[in-house]
C-alpha cells in the first residue's frame, strides 16, 4: 500500500513514462518515514533543475543525464533523464545493484568498501 | 612481534634448524638478535628469506592469552581498545582472522564499525545495526583500500603488508572527479567520491596509501581547484597524451552539447575547464609517452 502511493508520487512529479526497477517496491518498504520525505524532495528537487547530474563517461549513454543518491547505510538510489527531455527510470537499490547499474553506465563503482 | 618470534625460534634451535631455518640463517638472526653487523650475504639472506619465514611463522599465531595486534596505537581513541577487543572475540568463530578498522577507533563521533572477516572465497558486505561486516578472502587483502584500513585497526592475526596496485580506468577517474565536485558543491557530510580522489590521487602520483584518518582530514578541506589539479595530475601520471587528447577532446564535445540544455550546468563548465586545461595547456615532458 505504502509503495503504490510512493510510485503515484513520483509518477505525479515525472510524468508516467518513469519506469520503475524491479526491486523499487521492496527497498522503499525497508525506508523509514523521514527517508521516504526526503527521497521525494529530491526527486522534487531533480525535477525543478535544481539538483547537480552527471553525463555518463560511456559514448552510448552520452544523451543522458543522472542523478545519485545515497538513502541512509544500505539503500542507493540513481534517477535517469533524456537530456533536454524526460526522467525516464527510477532505481532504489541495494549496493550490488547500484553498483551494477553504475558499471553498466560507464562510472567507477562506488558503494561497496573495496570498490 | 618479529623480535618475539625471533627470541622463540633462538631458544629454541633444535626444533627450528634445520626443519625451518638453516643453520646459516639460523647464525644471521643470532647476530642480528646480538645487533652485530651483518655481510652483505647475511643481509641478503635475512631480507630474502629469514624475514619472510618469520612473517610466516607470526601469521600462524592467532590469538593466545589475549594477545592482539595494534596498529598504529597512538592513533586509536583508548576507551574504544576494550570495546574493539570484545567486538573482535565475539565474531571470532573457530580460526577466524578478524580486524576492525575505520573510523570507530579514531574519531569520537562515527557512523559505524567496520568489522572485517577473512575467508575462504568472496567478497560480501552486510550490515547488523551500525556493525559493517566485510567478508573477504585474504588475497583481497593487498587491495591498498584493505591496506589502507588496516594501517589503523586492531586484529588479531599479523595482518600481510603486501601491495597489489591496478591502474584504473580514464572513464572511472572521470566519474568520480566529476562526482566529487558535486559532492563538494552540494557540501555534501560524507563524502565517498572526494575520498576515492584524494585516495587514488596519494597512491599513484605519491606512491603512498594514507590511513582513513588522514583520508579524511585531507578530503575534509580539499577545495574545488584542489580537486580540479587532483584529476589533472592524476591523468598526466596515468595515461599517455595522445590517449587523454583522444578521450578528453570526445567528452569535451559531449559537454559542450549537454550544456545547451541542462541547468545548472556550472560544474559541467567547470568540467570542460580542467579538461581543456589537460590537453591543451599541459606542460611537456611529463607524464607517460605510451
Amino acid at each position: 500500500m505504502k509503495d503504490q502511493k510512493i510510485k503515484e508520487e513520483i509518477i505525479e512529479i515525472f510524468g508516467t513514462q518513469i519506469r520503475f526497477n524491479k526491486s523499487f517496491e521492496e527497498h522503499i518498504d525497508e525506508l523509514k518515514e523521514g527517508m521516504i520525505i526526503d527521497f521525494l524532495e529530491w526527486c522534487k528537487r531533480c525535477k525543478e533543475n535544481k539538483e547537480l547530474g552527471s553525463v555518463p563517461p560511456r559514448k552510448e549513454f552520452k544523451h543522458l543525464y543522472v542523478f545519485f543518491r545515497k538513502i541512509g547505510s544500505s539503500i542507493r538510489t540513481i534517477l535517469i533523464k533524456e537530456q533536454n527531455k524526460y526522467f525516464i527510470d527510477i532505481i532504489l537499490e541495494n549496493h550490488k545493484g547500484y553498483d551494477d547499474v553504475r558499471v553498466k553506465l560507464g562510472y567507477k563503482q562506488s558503494s561497496y568498501y573495496g570498490s | 612481534m618479529k623480535d618475539k618470534i625471533l627470541k622463540i625460534v633462538l631458544k629454541n634451535e633444535s626444533r627450528f634448524v634445520p626443519l625451518v631455518f638453516t643453520k646459516k640463517q639460523f647464525n644471521v638472526m643470532f647476530k642480528l638478535n646480538k645487533g652485530d653487523k651483518l655481510s652483505n650475504a647475511e643481509k641478503k639472506a635475512l631480507y630474502t628469506s629469514i624475514n619472510k619465514k618469520i612473517d610466516a611463522l607470526c601469521s600462524l599465531i592467532i590469538k593466545r592469552d589475549n594477545e592482539y595486534y595494534i596498529n598504529s596505537p597512538s592513533e586509536i581513541i583508548k576507551s574504544r581498545i576494550e570495546e574493539t577487543k570484545r567486538l573482535i572475540d565475539k565474531y571470532t568463530v573457530g580460526l577466524n582472522r578478524v580486524f576492525i578498522g575505520g573510523s570507530f577507533l579514531f574519531e569520537k563521533d562515527y557512523n559505524d564499525v567496520d568489522i572485517f572477516i577473512i575467508r575462504k572465497k568472496g567478497y560480501k558486505e552486510s550490515w547488523d545495526e551500525n556493525h559493517h561486516f566485510i567478508f573477504l578472502p585474504e588475497n583481497r587483502l593487498s587491495e591498498p583500500i584493505f591496506q589502507s584500513a588496516s594501517l589503523i585497526s586492531i586484529s588479531n592475526f599479523l595482518i600481510p603488508k603486501l601491495l597489489f596496485k591496478s591502474r584504473p580506468s580514464l572513464s572511472g577517474l572521470m566519474s568520480t572527479y566529476h562526482e566529487a565536485v558535486i559532492e563538494r558543491m552540494n557540501k555534501e557530510k560524507k563524502p565517498e567520491m572526494i575520498r576515492r580522489l584524494v585516495f587514488d590521487y596519494y597512491l599513484f602520483c605519491k606512491n603512498e596509501i594514507i590511513n582513513g584518518k588522514l583520508l579524511k582530514e585531507y578530503s575534509n578541506k580539499v577545495s574545488l581547484e584542489e580537486l580540479d589539479s587532483l584529476i589533472k595530475e592524476l591523468l598526466i601520471n596515468l595515461f599517455s597524451e595522445n590517449y587523454l587528447y583522444i578521450e578528453l577532446h570526445e567528452y569535451i564535445k559531449t559537454l559542450q552539447e549537454s550544456i545547451k540544455s541542462i541547468i545548472p550546468k556550472e560544474h559541467l563548465e567547470r568540467f570542460i575547464r580542467t579538461y581543456e586545461g589537460l590537453i591543451y595547456e599541459r606542460p611537456e615532458n611529463k607524464g607517460r609517452n605510451n
